[in-house]
């Protein structure tokens, strides 16, 4: 019952247009089979037609449902209701179309007992009471546990914490649960159900059966499923419901689509409502969102205007990353751009992969070579430049903060052999997993073991615990700190829990002032803010490890380097994506969260997998990206994309980041960077440490790399300008170089000089327009070279320059 | 006053018409009484002395006096009659009044019987008698129910709520249990029913005799929407005062030992002085950081002690409603005070029971009671300590922290306690209440019937 319109596609180049797969209109039911576990459990049934280009059609209701033995089974308002013990099938019908689901009923006497977890908290989720009482310390005196993350303390909360309040046993509808929730008592957060609702009604069960809290073990939830699991719809005024599974650790299931939260991203293209049915509006994307339990669940929802016309373009694809993004492109009714020509890619390469331009002879050579895989064959070239191995040691310097700051007795020397050391790592292609355990379990002397500077730089275990979730998972527990996390699962417990791992860190002096040794103290605990108890580690997510007699932080790297991580691999893929694409498919990309959704999901899942697969190796990675059809698209914008930013319909304009552009600047002036205490022509980029910089680079917004989310800032400012525009940097580069000087002493001629001015510095030759505007400069030839210096210097003032595109 | 009052409405009418906001004797009750009672009691007939033309006349009263309290109107001589509820039954003869015509009555009464839309009605004259401040035991027999028979409905529940409201007479064997919208009172001896009394109010939430054992006070309400403290006599039954008009429930109260004053307060941290004669508000203080769960007058009556869910707790001069002392200890809520001459005992959610010295302002004692909080605390007349809590059993001890005697375990937690003669009566979070011997391992002695049905005669 899956996606039907999109079939695989021809592998290797592909130059079929979604479009062209489409068959017939397709009928589809949710869930696959039905199975019924006891007297008063229920199956809503979704019927789904895929039409022929590709929209989804509710016809739940249009269509004719019939159980094969209605001894069996009922089918009543949209769901199937249990009669006697055993099998039929439910036979679906709809113009002609005809398919059939398994229906499975056992123990249909059976009227299951009213469960707390099962039953209740699913109530508190829905009406939203623990999102409110579930702030740490609660909301008028009355706290829940956020989004119920612990069932038991909220069975505590309502029914002991303060007896004779919140619950009447001898009146049960005068409940204060109810009263408060039903409009009856005044409530802050207003009235949150109806009375006599199912969420009354289920509350009402408990409260009549005497609040019991479960006995024994009771089956954990281990996932929900929503169903469908993507949809096109047309808009405004369509409607299509979903259905909502919840799974537990016993292998059962039951629909929960009644008890479910909705939640939708986009209200103005697609609202939900809390029976869980969509109304469409205008044309847009929505991530519709159902929480249950612990688990949160989207689905994207692609709504588009009705009778669009729309043609989808020939475009080749050259792997699973293009299949996936055009898929997301057909559904969105948007057409990629057309791919950029051999000097854009060229540029674009050697900007992305080497952080510096392209030599002029390649800019000549390169558009007339005549092998088809010159693509490929420049992108292995390019990865096997120790240029890839500077701007990616960049890179994770930014992340790893690493810079000196003499008040805080970090000096240089620790953090130019912590820099020398992340650069061999990359150099020698170390696995990225493996890099980031080696950081995280790094001990001993800080010369002896750079990785150990890790905990030189920072020692507050708050801070080095949010540093280390953002830079290596991608998520921001900060919140979690003192509150659970009001967008996200994190709760204090997941923060202390990561936290804990970074309790036992012992740093002592050493002979030289500025060594330091770090050391697994295996002694310290995380307390949580509210009681103050001893919080275990904990995974962010996951589970809690055992740590005995065991130094935390390797526990903590052997999770982290597990290629089944489930943060770790997809975050760093999600860097990397965006440092090619310029923007992240999660973006931003340390901001990984539940309520901040991949624009692509299908695609996030395949780069994490693929980046696993290629045991985390950045060049192999980064190669996988950059031949595909999505990175080399053009900038410019047709019609159907000039809107979407986040789709990778077309590439994106970047500025260059500030060690690049100063780099850039020096390398088309041929002007070497004199760097402070730095050896001439050493290049920005591959400055080790934060605190040197200068004029220029601070201006261009490089990183100071003081908190783990100061990723250099490419916003343009109005110093940004002034400063190329009359800043000294310029004026001394084109002074130092004297390129001008040099090429008129060969005696070339000035429109000579100016191809060459050209190629050097937006890789490109001057076309015919801009060669008749300039050739008037040069017939006075008093003025020629001033005339040439003034190209020169309007050529690194253009966006042109300035700008990767 | 239409807040506190309607919920009440509510509670005891059927559906009716909706009421005018303001009832009074020109707009309303003349009319009514034109109607149906001028016919006699008119300025010319005036039977039995009665004369319902005049707003005055009304107030004035029959040969039997004042026909109204109020305020009050269940306790009015004037709503019992046309409801039926008390002879003589009026009108005598034709129609009796409907319900929507008694329910502008008791609306009318409960606002305190204003005359027209611009007055504020009679003065409220509850007849709470002074009583002389003694810490002795009071001479002669000690006051317990009469033979009074409730003829409101007993509350028909299917079981009792958790048990947060019990107290002992301090000089009779008789022992109050809050239920459902009621108080039944039970001989602390043989266990037995002696009355219910109804408190539609809401659930009572809190307890406590007069230092006299004179009068019985009723603290409660609906969560989050009413509150009120009502005032019995024992002996006979008669609610005297009905006090408060607070928007949610009260959680704690206690009358001063001369009377003249209740203090109350709940979830919204303000505590309040009323004067128990007319039930105006003297004074409110919001000094409470979070809700007011104990209110306790010292035996002299010289000072009142509140404390509150977040742990502290404030000694007042009674008489000025002067902060006298603040008494740091307790770092989560306190769940219960009581009073002694000189010493001031809290109970706290931390588990333990501390002894205040209430001149020095200072900690004279503190130990660990209850594993999981202490629920309640509790003296007796000769200065033992009863306590209980989430451990689920109750204990005695002396003011030095010596375990006296543990109470075999109650089935759920122990909320409240108390010693009523040779027995610790501890009710628990089922409502389940039960008696102990205070000897002999505090093995049970019987269970008090908290659901009692319709038509159980009391006694």
């Amino acid at each position: 019952m899956k996606l039907r319109f999109f079939r695989p596609l021809a592998l290797g180049i592909a130059t079929i247009a979604p479009a062209v797969a489409f068959a017939a209109p397709t009928l589809d039911v949710f869930p696959e089979a039905v199975h019924l576990r006891h007297k008063k459990d229920t199956q809503s049934i979704v019927v789904r037609i895929t039409q022929d280009n590709g929209i989804h059609r509710d016809v739940t209701a249009e269509a004719q449902l019939q159980l094969e033995d209605p001894a069996k089974a009922d089918f009543q308002k949209g769901a199937v209701l249990p009669k006697a013990e055993g099998k039929t099938n439910l036979k679906i019908t709809w113009n002609g179309l005809s398919t059939s689901i398994p229906v499975t009923i056992e123990n249909p006497q059976l009227a299951p007992t009213i469960s707390f977890r099962k039953d209740v908290m699913p109530v508190l989720m829905k009406a939203e009471c623990n999102r409110c009482h579930g702030a740490a310390r609660g909301q008028d005196g009355f706290r829940l546990s956020l989004w119920g993350f612990d069932p038991e303390g909220d069975h505590f909360r309502i029914t002991r914490e303060f007896p004779g309040r919140r619950i009447n046993l001898a009146a049960p509808e005068e409940s204060l649960m109810l009263t408060k929730s039903d409009g009856e008592a005044s409530h802050t957060g207003g009235k949150r159900f109806e009375k006599g609702s199912l969420l009354y009604n289920t509350m009402l069960s408990w409260l009549k059966a005497g609040a019991p809290n479960d006995s024994g073990e009771t089956v954990a939830l281990t996932g929900i499923d929503v169903m469908p699991k993507s949809l096109v719809l047309e808009g405004p005024g369509q409607n299509f419901h979903i259905t909502v599974r919840a799974n537990y650790a016993d292998g059962t299931s039951r629909d929960v689509t009644s008890t479910a939260l909705f939640l939708s991203s986009n209200d103005g293209a697609a609202k939900i409502a809390q029976d869980g049915i969509i109304s469409t509006g205008q044309r847009g994307e929505a991530f519709v969102m159902a929480r249950y339990g612990a688990h949160t669940v989207g689905i994207p929802v692609v709504v588009l205007p009705k009778d669009l016309q729309f043609t989808w373009p020939k475009v080749e694809e050259k792997n699973e990353i293009d299949k996936l993004v055009n898929t997301k492109l057909y559904n969105l009714r948007v057409a990629p751009s057309e791919r950029c020509d051999d000097l854009t890619f060229l540029r674009r390469l050697f900007l992305d992969l080497t952080g510096t331009l392209p030599p002029p002879d390649r800019v000549k050579s390169f558009p007339a070579d005549t092998n088809p895989n010159k693509r490929e064959q420049l992108i292995d070239e390019l990865l096997a430049r120790p240029e890839f191995v500077d701007l990616w040691t960049l890179k994770w310097s930014d992340l790893l903060q690493i810079r000196s700051d003499v008040l805080r007795e970090i000096y240089y020397k620790p953090v130019h052999l912590y820099h020398r050391w992340l650069r061999e790592q990359i150099m020698a292609g170390v696995p990225l997993n493996k890099l980031a355990a080696q950081l995280v379990s790094a001990s001993g002397s800080i010369f002896e073991n750079p990785p150990a500077t890790f905990y030189h730089l920072e020692n507050d275990p708050i801070r080095v615990s949010e540093d280390a979730a953002q830079a290596f998972l991608g998520i921001r527990l900060q919140c979690a700190q003192c509150h659970n996390h009001p967008f996200d699962r994190w709760t204090m417990d997941d923060y202390r829990g990561f936290m804990a791992f970074f309790m036992q860190i012992g740093r002592k002096n050493a002979e030289d002032p500025r060594e330091r040794i770090i050391y697994d103290t295996r002694s310290g605990e995380a307390k949580h803010p509210v009681g103050d108890r001893v919080v275990p580690p904990k995974f962010p997510g996951g589970e809690v490890p055992s740590v005995k007699d065991k130094d935390r932080r390797q526990v903590l790297a052997d999770w982290l380097a597990d290629p089944e991580n489930p943060w770790f691999g997809r975050h760093i893929a999600n860097l990397v994506w965006a440092h090619f694409l310029g923007v992240g498919i999660v973006d931003p990309v340390d901001d990984v969260r539940v309520s901040n959704p991949p624009s692509n999901k299908p695609l996030l899942d395949h780069l994490a997998k693929r980046f696993a697969e290629m045991n985390f190796d950045i060049r192999k990675l980064a190669r996988e990206i950059c031949v595909s059809e999505t990175y080399q698209r053009s900038t410019h914008a047709n019609p159907s994309n000039e809107l979407d930013s986040r789709n990778f319909a077309k590439a994106t304009v970047r500025r260059m980041r500030a060690e690049v552009l100063l780099d850039s600047i020096s390398q088309a002036t041929a002007a070497p960077m004199s760097h402070q205490t730095m050896p001439v022509g050493l290049r920005a980029v591959e400055v080790s440490d934060a605190k040197k910089t200068n004029y220029f680079l601070t201006t261009f917004g490089r990183s100071k790399r003081e908190t783990v989310c100061a990723r250099d800032e490419v916003s343009p400012t109005l110093s940004q300008a002034l400063h190329l525009l009359t800043g000294d940097t310029i004026e001394t580069k084109i002074t130092a170089g004297a390129l001008v000087d040099k090429m008129l002493k060969e005696n070339k001629p000035p429109m000579e000089i100016v191809e060459a001015l050209f190629l050097r510095s937006v890789s490109r030759m001057p076309d015919e327009q801009e060669r008749s505007a300039l050739e008037p400069y040069f017939s006075d030839p008093q003025q020629i070279k001033a005339a040439l210096v003034d190209v020169q210097w309007a050529l690194l003032n253009s966006k042109e320059f300035i700008f990767n595109h | 006053m239409k807040r506190g009052i309607l919920p009440f409405l509510a509670l005891t009418l059927p559906a009716t018409a909706a009421l005018p906001e303001k009832v009074t004797y020109d707009d309303h009750i003349l009319p009514l009484f034109q109607n149906a009672c001028l016919n006699c009691h008119n300025p010319d007939k005036k039977k039995a002395g009665l004369d319902l033309s005049t707003y005055a006349a009304t107030l004035a009263g029959s040969d039997n006096g004042k026909i109204m309290h109020s305020g009050d109107a269940a306790g009015s001589l004037l709503y019992k009659c046309v409801k039926g509820t008390e002879e003589p039954t009026m009108p005598p003869k034709g129609d009796r009044l409907n319900s929507d015509e008694l329910a502008l009555i008791e609306k009318w009464i409960a606002g305190r019987a204003p005359e027209s839309l611009s007055s504020k009605g009679a003065p409220v004259a509850n007849a709470v008698a002074n009583a002389v401040v003694s810490l002795e035991r009071p001479a002669g027999a000690p006051p317990m129910p009469g033979t009074y028979t409730q003829s409101v409905p007993i509350a028909k529940v299917p079981r009792t709520n958790s048990i947060v409201a019990l107290a002992a007479s301090p000089w009779a064997p008789l022992t109050a249990v809050g239920g459902h919208k009621q108080v039944i009172l039970f001989h602390s001896d043989t266990l037995e029913t002696l009355g219910v009394l109804p408190f539609p109010e809401g659930l009572p939430t809190t307890l406590h005799f007069s230092r006299n054992g004179q009068i019985l006070l009723v603290g409660g309400g609906i969560a989050a929407k009413s509150g009120k403290v009502a005032l019995w006599k024992v002996e006979t039954g008669e609610r005297i005062a009905t006090i408060g008009n607070e928007v949610d429930q009260v959680l704690a109260a206690d009358l001063s030992p001369n009377q003249s004053t209740v203090v109350l307060g709940g979830p919204n941290r303000v505590l309040k002085f009323y004067n128990t004669k007319d039930g105006a508000l003297v004074r409110s203080i919001k000094k409470h950081t979070d809700w007011v769960t104990a209110v306790s007058f010292s035996p002299d009556g010289a000072y009142v002690a509140s404390a509150d869910r977040a742990g502290g707790i404030t000694v007042w001069e009674a008489a000025s409603g002067a902060e006298s002392v603040t008494l740091p200890g307790h770092k989560t809520a306190v769940n219960g005070l009581a009073f002694l001459p000189g010493i001031l005992a809290s109970a706290g959610q931390d588990g333990t029971v501390v002894l205040w010295d209430v001149a020095e302002g200072k900690e004279r004692k503190k130990w660990n009671a209850h594993a999981g909080g202490c629920e309640s605390v509790d003296f007796t007349s000769d200065g033992r300590i009863v306590t209980c809590g989430r451990d689920k059993v109750a204990k005695v001890w002396d003011q030095s922290g010596k375990l006296l005697l543990t109470t075999q375990p109650l089935g759920e937690i122990a909320l409240r306690a108390v010693i009523a003669g040779d027995s610790i009566i501890a009710g628990d979070w089922n409502g389940k209440v039960q008696a102990f011997a205070l000897a002999d391992g505090g093995k049970p002695l019987g269970d008090l019937l908290t659901t009692p049905v319709e038509g159980t005669p009391p006694r």
